[in-house]
């Protein structure tokens, strides 16, 4: 057991070259990273002082860039040799419980995919592209300080803790070093935000299919593609996983392709034109099915299928912004930060540091970086460059989500993100609209864009896919000559919806194992997995659950993105504030206290503005920003007899609504709160040498991998 | 053999391993290669019984896997 009140030492520093040689710097050495942190501060001076029409994208690049470097090289290592103390002659969990299939030693790049491939969802793609409504300037910011001192400082403390507890998950980390109220909130903060972000997440994933055969086409194939694959890795060939991933990708290719082919045969093309609340209909039903037939069948295939598409359009958009840097449109700020904003409402503070969650600082993040990266891991000098290393990755992500969004004309980007409700269904009024805001926009240049793009219109597509996808489009088409307009529009709907499903699947099967391990208790076979009636039981509650939130998403006049984004970055960053609680008990019982700041700065001001929106989105009097206000103002209306005929029938599930968002955000509140009130508790009976819970990390022993 | 044919021969050799190894490396990265791993391990182990075959192997790798949070948003 290790003594709380001494540092814990590098047992062996012979064993740890990698961290040893980067301690010093040398001249040569020390002038290059001048001239990184030189060029850097550049880049972002002339990122946050330029006010002309454009400005190049070549510069936010730049900015990202020299922002990890700087991150990486000083910051990562500081927290690695000073804070954590990686030990690499230390025996991993992978090395010591090797099984052949948990614990295993992997190569670290490997890790390093297979961590990567994890954490980077639509998250960080979204999130900037709502962001962008603020001008380009706020999220980038966001992105990269919140990246470099919050998200990955996050990933790679929970990382390192975890490992030095054979892989433990978060929520187990919370439970043994806080109590039983910790590892309640941590589980139910799990729950909670997997089902806001499914429903979320299946929202975007509508709102870019709503009357547009050619995307529900194409989304629709991946299904009986994913079955393929499922059937060929399992029967006809199995386990041959690159094969059959090569298949699935080039048959969705060809889906890709053939479904602009549907325009031409209009019977055909009816069959794949749904409203929203239908698609939502569909996603709830395919959700049900997804989750409850074997893993082999759908889910994986499809998660292979997602991941290889992911990383190689990641990759593909890097290249791309790298080799055309395009000029960004979009104003460093917009009007907007007052609030007044079309796409979700509220002030620059603090509505961006919870729209943008994934690509700065997200929760979610904790739980793969607690539990299943570190059974992987062969070395423990390697957490920092996964934990921080993987998250720096995504932090870029983001930021060419931010890029895609901003290279379009401010009144297209508005024209596609801004509710009917707010401005207006018809084209000649929310033209008319967005251009009195100081973003000229046409209807003729909607019509062409969607034309362009194979769609009848672009109006109202909120959820930043559409956009995001109008501006991957553009990129990609100058790589090819501008030809392909529309493929490439589809081809990037496509790669956000299939890793939106892959989400869907894999957080309704996690939040249906909570749900029966909770339910277990209650009546014992109820909690086994295995026992079907349970799958289709806990299945169908889970699913109704975010189903719920989906479908009426799709019937609030404002959109829905515009009350259940907010939801979701405010449940996101809760756990990562209860992330940070655990890492923040578990450095001040580690006996290195002086070093608490490292994870307690972020998790001050992940509290500040999470709990500041929480507070907005309960309280403020303001309809389109408070739920209550909100709720209020339909009542009111309703009994005076002032509402639309339509909106008559809607208020009083409009009302509930409010009210249940506002009982959520109330939840999420609190259990950040009790979380923090722990911590300090834990802390100041440690501080006055009282009894605490015993410190959870698994004793020494020596690496045996390092040797040979 | 002349120095430029050895320097090619060399050349050629490595490319090759240097294709082996990223085949390799890839195989780890897709999953390719887990089944081996679980037939070393299970040779080293020296446990009673036949080991699954590599279809069963798939299957229950792929239950044991998605028992937990493994994306994340």
């Amino acid at each position: 057991m290790v003594n709380p009140d001494k540092p814990i030492a590098i047992h062996d520093q012979s064993l740890e070259p990698r961290l040893r040689r980067q301690t010093g710097v040398a001249l040569p050495s020390l002038l290059l990273w001048l001239a990184v942190a030189v060029l850097g501060a550049s880049a972002l001076g002339a990122i946050a002082l330029h006010r002309g029409e454009t400005i190049n994208s070549f510069w936010f690049v730049t900015a990202a860039v020299c922002t990890y470097a700087i991150g990486f090289r000083f910051y990562s290592l500081f927290i690695a040799t000073k804070v954590l103390i990686l030990d690499g002659s230390r025996a991993t969990p992978a090395e010591r419980l090797n099984d052949g299939r948990d614990f295993v030693p992997t190569n670290r790049w490997v890790v390093f995919g297979h961590h990567f491939a994890a954490i980077a969802g639509p998250g960080p793609l979204i999130g900037p592209t709502l962001a962008a409504q603020f001008g380009y300037l706020p999220g980038t910011l966001w992105i990269l300080i919140g990246g470099v001192l919050g998200g990955c400082v996050q990933d790679f403390v929970i990382l390192f803790f975890s490992l030095r507890r054979d892989g433990r998950s978060l929520g187990q980390m919370a439970r043994d070093e806080l109590g039983p109220v910790g590892g309640f909130a941590a589980t139910l903060g799990v729950m909670m935000i997997s089902l806001i972000l499914i429903a979320v997440l299946g929202l975007v994933v509508v709102n870019a299919m709503k009357h547009s055969p050619w995307a529900t086409f194409t989304v629709t194939c991946t299904i009986p593609i994913a079955l393929l694959m499922g059937v060929y890795m399992r029967t006809l060939r199995p386990g041959q996983i690159l094969e059959g991933t090569a298949l699935g990708v080039t048959l969705l290719l060809f889906a890709v392709v053939g479904g602009g082919a549907l325009e031409q045969w209009p019977l055909v093309s009816q069959w794949f034109d749904f409203d929203a609340p239908t698609l939502a209909l569909c996603i709830i039903a395919y959700g049900f099915c997804a989750a409850v037939v074997p893993v082999w069948l759908l889910l994986a295939p499809r998660d292979y299928l997602s991941t290889f598409m992911k990383i190689g359009t990641i990759l593909a958009l890097a290249v791309a912004i790298l080799l055309l840097r395009p000029e960004i449109k979009m104003p460093a700020l917009t009007q907007f930060i007052d609030g007044t904003g079309p796409i979700f409402s509220g002030k620059l503070f603090p509505f961006v540091f919870i729209t943008i969650a994934c690509g700065a600082i997200s929760g979610f993040h904790s739980l793969i970086s607690s539990g299943t990266t570190p059974k992987l891991l062969s070395n423990e000098s390697d957490a920092r460059m996964i934990g921080y290393g993987a998250m720096m990755m995504e932090s870029f992500v983001a930021m060419m989500a931010m890029i895609a969004a901003t290279v379009l004309d401010p009144g297209v980007y508005f024209a596609i993100n801004s509710p009917a409700g707010v401005v207006g269904k018809e084209a000649a009024q929310v033209v008319q609209t967005i251009s009195a805001w100081g973003f000229p926009v046409t209807v003729e240049q909607m019509a062409n864009l969607a034309h362009q793009m194979g769609e009848a219109t672009l109006f109202a597509r909120t959820g930043g896919a559409p956009s995001l996808a109008v501006g991957m489009a553009n990129i990609f088409s100058n790589l090819t000559g501008g030809a392909w307009l529309a493929v490439w529009y589809h081809f990037a709907i496509m790669f956000e919806a299939l890793f939106i499903l892959t989400t869907l699947d894999a957080g309704t099967r996690v939040a249906r194992f909570i749900l029966q391990d909770f339910l277990g208790n209650f009546y014992a076979p109820l909690g086994r997995t295995s026992w079907y009636p349970s799958v289709l039981i806990t299945s169908a509650l889970v699913v109704t659950a975010w189903g719920y939130f989906l479908y009426q998403g799709t019937l609030d006049p404002l959109g829905g993105i515009n009350s259940m984004w907010p939801l979701f970055g405010i449940a996101n960053q809760m756990l990562a504030a209860i992330a940070l609680c655990v890492a923040t008990t578990i450095i001040i019982k580690s006996g290195r206290a002086r070093y608490t700041w490292v994870t307690a700065l972020p998790l001050s001001w992940l509290l500040t503005v999470t709990s500041t929106a929480a507070l907005h989105k309960l309280f403020n009097p303001a309809p389109r920003i408070g739920f209550i206000a909100h709720a209020r103002e339909l009542t009111t209306k309703l009994d005076a007899g002032t509402l639309t005929p339509d909106l008559v029938q809607q208020a009083p599930r409009l009302i509930f609504n409010d009210r249940l968002n506002a009982a959520l955000t109330l939840i999420f509140l609190l259990v950040a709160w009790t979380l923090t009130f722990d911590t300090v508790r834990v802390a100041l009976r440690h501080r006055r040498g009282l009894k605490t819970r015993s410190f959870s990390e698994v004793p020494y022993v020596r690496t045996q991998l390092a040797q040979s | 053999m002349s120095v430029r044919n050895l320097l090619s021969l060399n050349l050629g050799t490595r490319l090759m391993r240097g294709v082996a190894g990223g085949r390799a490396w890839l195989a780890q990265l897709n999953g390719d290669a887990a089944y081996a791993h679980y037939l070393e391990h299970w040779g080293e182990k020296a446990h009673a019984g036949i080991p699954l075959s590599r279809a069963q192997f798939y299957c229950s790798e792929l239950e044991r896997r998605w028992n937990g949070v493994r994306r994340c948003c």
